[in-house]
């Protein structure tokens, strides 16, 4: 890889927009917290960056090799986090010297790549297997259900859904989908009436009533209140926005984890319609690059990989903003590149690293007349 | 800088581009539907019901605050204050310092159908039908074991453990920690986000442990709050009743709390029950701008603001209702002595109760039930413990309000419902001389007299006076006859009934109907066992001394001796003197007709009057030691009730002054023995107490005029009454 091309090649559209959102993060922790928790947040992102950089320059093929040992250290580290939890309650991070480590975030793209290097090879042999699409889910079920069980249900769901979209990319049949679908549908069905009708409660009461909450707007108690609250905000946000210090909603402090998992209301409260569609545009910018990495990809692995990425981040946005819309139940996930949070921006700008590098590597676009070498040659069937 | 590395793992070839290339675009149609979705609701939200949004806004920033109304005071007869309110340190804890115990315990248990209703007492009977002794005990407890209530589910159950402040303060204050969860989950379920009171009344240590380890306590709060208080402790202490929070149950009774909402304090028995709608007040309501940790920003008002509670003012003197306490103590101290005119020292007498009662109006000047508790231990810190003391004593049951809800045999004192019953039907008349012998054998069945060794012929005053019991059973016997054999007509329980017996008295706090037995009563008790379903000639010689099935409470007894000291009025007995607002203004006067007059002829009640006065003035009175050198002449009568295998129950009940009654005294002291001592011995002590009487003989009557000496010739005059011919030793 010589630096001209990667430079040729560097998706610019992609990092800009990143790049925006962060600065609306910036703005936005800043305006409803303190200037310790806004230079917190910025060293994380510093760090985000330069560590998303260095992805672009390492071959993502490089990690085929490591996706064991790299699922293996995930699987401990998750495990050291149900177990500590267990010895003092509730806990999701994981405390070294300097700063707090989630394993459940970094363990994203973690199980994306595991699942995509993984997949790869055998949806080449044998395209839409059942095999292939069951043991998959097997693969990602474990991390899923040691994320589910910390409590955290909303990433748990990301995993699912990230190791989806890589499934279905990799050539998943429509039947198998909504078996899936179907199965998914029952497990909802059996962990919501029939299991605690025998008197199971495999969810906490908080979780069902989180979850339940926002179908009964009417309702009172904490979850109806976060996300009335949430609505209030963006709602009275209008079209321009009340700005910084008119967005009462945010400032008297109804907001609840306001610059984390309710950030985007705050968004809405102080920039109206137009700074909110702005921002959901710009992850709309995000989405549609990463989509379009799937494309670009050199090889199915790297395809795969922008694939569950490509899912990753349309199903935190939608899920998050849907929450503080008042549309989609109150779980914890947080808006990527704007939720205050080290691992969680981390990961998501390592996210963008995956994909950058997968482009500068990309197959297609590669504009004449200086390249220095040519394309690989697509295989045909007829091979 | 890999380019070149030839380790690198070969690239797999690409997949087949068309098919690739539909997936892609199906995912990127999922995404821009997703993406319009939100550009759709954030449309719908910010552009087209702003406003609406932007009131809700406004709105959930202007917080309510529930600004309690100070509850009204009780206060005696004289205007003392028998209950008003002192600060009490209240512990609260509020939910937004730790949003996961209010999410986790607001969880709302499963609706569960209501328990099923255990078997009456006929019921009951048929379903231990042909079992006997110990085989049928069993059975009856397994039967109620059944019915047993179910325990609630409480599903918030350890939703407060995670959280040290709270685990740590329920061990400080000794409180079990699933007391304070359900605590917190009323209040989520009230209103989720105003701090939840934990303990109403902290300790000093506990005050003083917070103030110091405040910050080790994130959340936990002190604040004021009203709490009652008694200043004369552990006096009258069973007609207050308690106050706590308006509860689901109590919803479920409308009229009782008019205009109570949610998370008020209201009475929940006693006076602080009846009178709640006047002692209550009306809460106010502070609206302040606040932000979400419920610090205000900027103005308050107070619209509207709270209504303080009225004054209720008893019709109890607190002055008396002490002399009557220590009057009952007396008599049971007496009693365990076993002084002159007891066989022995009666050890088991420990409980009793006394009532003065007006004898015009039924006003109750003292009610007494010992032994008692302290008020102020039950609204305190350490209350809890002190409950579940009170429970566990179950011989003593000091809760129970013994003057008005103990249900008792009356014995004697009982002898003139049946005189009434047997003149009133014309089974006697006044002059008529009956046999008093040792015994009297009815339906082949022996009934013996209390005093063994007498044999003479009486007529009705001196055998009231004697206290008589063969006499008596001889009227039981008539009246029996004279009853119908289809039990439509049974002149003894019917004279019961129109005498205020087997019905609550209407009292303005509970108290207990008692039994007034009759046909149908054993019927209901008996259900279908053939034999003992039927009214006997037994039953009515029992009922005749007031033994059997005749159960009464003392005020029972007190309002049948007032009816008989003012002429056939069968008053309502209360507490309830008036309502007044803080400055003393009268804001209304209660008032409790009186239930009935009973028409009994002039000549019944002048006789039977003229016997209660031989009771504390002939030489052959069974309360004449008792009275002798009282200088308020009075009239009354002794009861020495049986209760096996209890030793006898002790009774007095009497009026005075005798011409012109005012009050009526009445005490009943459990295990006491003869009614002569211990209870006339108390009687005479609260009489003393309330006619002023002084070391010289004089008294004062409850009209603040003397009682002179004549009202003691009046009593004579009744008593030699020239229609009645004296009995013998009369």
């Amino acid at each position: 890889m010589t630096p001209g091309r990667l430079v040729r090649r560097f998706d610019f559209v992609l990092v800009t927009a990143v790049a925006a959102i962060l600065a609306y993060s910036y703005v936005t922790v800043r305006s409803v917290t303190g200037p310790i928790t806004t230079r917190h947040h910025i060293t994380y992102v510093a760090v985000g960056a330069v560590l998303g950089l260095v992805l672009v320059v390492v071959d993502p093929r490089l990690y085929r090799r490591a996706r064991w040992p790299a699922f293996v250290v995930l699987i401990g580290a998750l495990i050291v986090v149900l177990g500590l939890a267990a010895a003092r309650g509730s806990s999701r991070w994981i405390h070294l010297p300097g700063f707090d480590l989630q394993p459940s975030e970094i363990g994203k793209v973690v199980v994306i790549v595991v699942v995509a290097a993984w997949v790869a090879p055998r949806a080449q042999e044998r395209p839409g297997a059942w095999s292939t699409f069951l043991l998959g889910l097997c693969l990602v079920g474990g991390p899923a259900a040691l994320v589910f069980l910390e409590p955290d249900l909303g990433t748990a769901i990301v995993y699912a859904v990230a190791c989806l979209s890589v499934l279905y990319v990799a050539g998943a049949r429509l039947l198998q989908l909504l078996a899936f679908a179907g199965v998914i549908v029952g497990v909802v069905v059996l962990v919501f009436s029939v299991l605690p009708a025998t008197g199971i409660h495999l969810l906490k009461p908080y979780q069902v009533a989180r979850l339940t909450a926002f179908r009964d707007p009417g309702s009172s108690g904490p979850a109806a209140y976060q996300s009335q609250q949430s609505k209030n905000a963006i709602g009275s946000g209008g079209i321009a926005g009340k700005g910084v210090a008119g967005a009462l909603v945010s400032n008297a402090g109804f907001l609840p984890e306001e610059h984390t998992d309710f950030i985007f209301a705050v968004v809405g409260e102080q920039r109206g319609f137009l700074g909110a569609a702005f921002l959901v545009l710009l992850f709309a910018v995000v989405v549609w690059r990463a989509v379009r990495t799937i494309t670009l990809a050199a090889s199915l692995y790297e395809s795969l990989i922008a694939a569950g990425i490509a899912g990753m981040l349309v199903t935190q946005v939608f899920v998050n903003v849907g929450m503080t819309l008042g549309i989609m139940p109150t779980t914890g996930i947080p808006l990527p590149f704007m939720t205050y949070g080290g691992s969680n921006t981390v990961t998501n700008l390592l996210a963008v690293g995956l994909l950058l590098a997968i482009q500068v590597r990309g197959a297609i676009p590669d504009p004449p007349p200086f390249a220095g070498r040519v394309r690989e040659p697509s295989v045909s069937t007829m091979r | 800088m890999l380019a070149g590395n030839e380790r690198r793992p070969p690239r797999e070839p690409r997949p087949q581009s068309p098919q690739l290339t539909v997936r892609v675009a199906l995912f990127g149609a999922i995404a821009v539907v997703l993406f319009g979705v939100l550009f759709f609701r954030l449309w719908v939200l910010q552009v087209l019901s702003t406003d609406r949004y932007q009131t809700e806004a406004a709105a959930s920033r202007l917080r309510t605050v529930q600004v309690v109304a100070s509850r009204g005071r009780i206060l005696d007869v004289n205007g003392k204050v028998l209950v008003e309110n002192r600060p009490g340190d209240a512990i609260t804890f509020d939910l937004a310092a730790d949003s996961i115990v209010g999410t986790r315990c607001a969880v709302m248990a499963p609706r569960q159908p209501p328990d099923p209703a255990p078997p009456t007492a006929a019921e009951m009977k048929v379903l231990l039908h042909g079992l006997k002794g110990k085989a049928r005990t069993r059975r009856r407890e397994a039967i109620l074991a059944r019915y047993r209530p179910r325990p609630r589910p409480r599903p918030w159950r350890g939703c407060a453990a995670a959280n040290v402040a709270i685990g740590r303060l329920a061990a400080l204050s000794r409180t079990p920690l699933t007391v304070f969860e359900d605590r917190i989950h009323a209040a989520t379920i009230r209103s989720p986000f105003q701090p939840v009171t934990l303990v109403a009344d902290a300790s000093r240590p506990l005050m003083f442990y917070l103030k110091e380890h405040a910050p080790e306590f994130l959340g936990v709060h002190v604040a004021k709050r009203n709490v009652r208080f008694y200043p004369y402790g552990a006096v009258a202490a069973h007609l207050f009743g308690e106050i706590g929070q308006f509860t689901a149950d109590d919803l479920k009774r409308p009229g009782v709390y008019p205009g109570a909402t949610s998370g008020d304090v209201v009475g929940h028995s006693g006076i602080e029950r009846t009178y709640d709608r006047w002692l209550r007040g009306r809460d106010g309501t502070l609206n302040v701008q606040v932000n979400a940790q419920g610090v205000p920003q900027g103005v308050a008002t107070l619209l509207p603001a709270p209504i303080a509670g009225d004054d209720v003012r008893l019709t109890i003197d607190i002055d008396l209702q002490r002399a009557a306490e220590v009057a009952v103590r007396d008599g049971i101290r007496m009693a365990r002595a076993g002084v002159a005119g007891l066989k022995q020292p009666m050890r088991h007498a420990a409980r009793g109760a006394l009532v003065l009662l007006d004898a015009r109006t039924g006003a109750v000047r003292a009610m007494v039930s010992y032994p008692g508790f302290d008020p102020n231990r039950l609204v305190g810190h350490g209350s809890d413990a002190y409950v579940a003391q009170l429970y566990r004593d179950a011989a003593d049951a000091p809760l129970l309000n013994r003057a008005a809800d103990g249900i008792y045999p009356p014995g004697s004192t009982f002898k003139p419902v049946t005189a009434i019953a047997a003149l009133e039907s014309g089974v006697l008349r006044v002059d008529e001389r009956i046999h008093c012998g040792p015994f009297l054998v009815v339906d082949h069945q022996k009934y013996k007299n209390y005093e063994a060794d007498t044999n003479t012929d009486l007529t009705l005053r001196p055998a009231l006076s004697q206290s008589c019991d063969t006499y008596f059973y001889e009227l039981g016997r008539r009246l029996y006859d004279r009853t119908t054999g289809n039990g439509s007509f049974q002149p003894q329980p019917l004279w019961m009934r129109r005498l205020g017996f087997g019905a609550p008295t209407g009292l303005d706090i509970p108290d207990a109907a008692g039994v007034a037995p009759d046909a149908a009563y054993k019927k209901q008790l008996f259900g279908h066992d053939p034999i003992n379903d039927r009214w006997t000639s037994g039953d009515a010689v029992n009922a005749s001394i007031g033994q059997g099935y005749v159960q009464v409470t003392p005020l029972q007894i007190a309002t049948l001796y007032a009816l008989l000291a003012n002429g056939g009025t069968l008053v309502t007995p209360h507490l309830g003197a008036r309502v007044e607002d803080s400055t003393g203004e009268v804001v209304r006067v209660l008032r409790f007709p009186a239930r009935r007059t009973v028409a009994i002829q002039p000549y019944v009640l002048d006789t039977i009057r003229a016997g209660l006065v031989g009771v504390t003035h002939d030489a052959t009175g069974t309360a004449v030691s008792a009275f002798a050198g009282f200088a308020v002449p009075v009239a009354g009568k002794t009861g020495t009730a049986q209760k096996p295998p209890l030793d006898d129950f002790s009774w007095f009940v009497g009026y005075a002054p005798v011409d012109r009654p005012q009050l009526v005294a009445v005490c009943v002291i459990e295990q006491g023995g003869f009614g002569g001592v211990a209870a006339a011995r108390a009687v005479r002590e609260v009489l003393a107490k309330a006619f002023a009487v002084t070391a010289t003989g004089g008294a004062t009557g409850t009209d603040g005029r003397p009682i002179a000496v004549d009202a003691v010739q009046a009593a004579n005059a009744i008593r030699l009454g020239d229609w009645t011919q004296p009995g013998a030793g009369g």
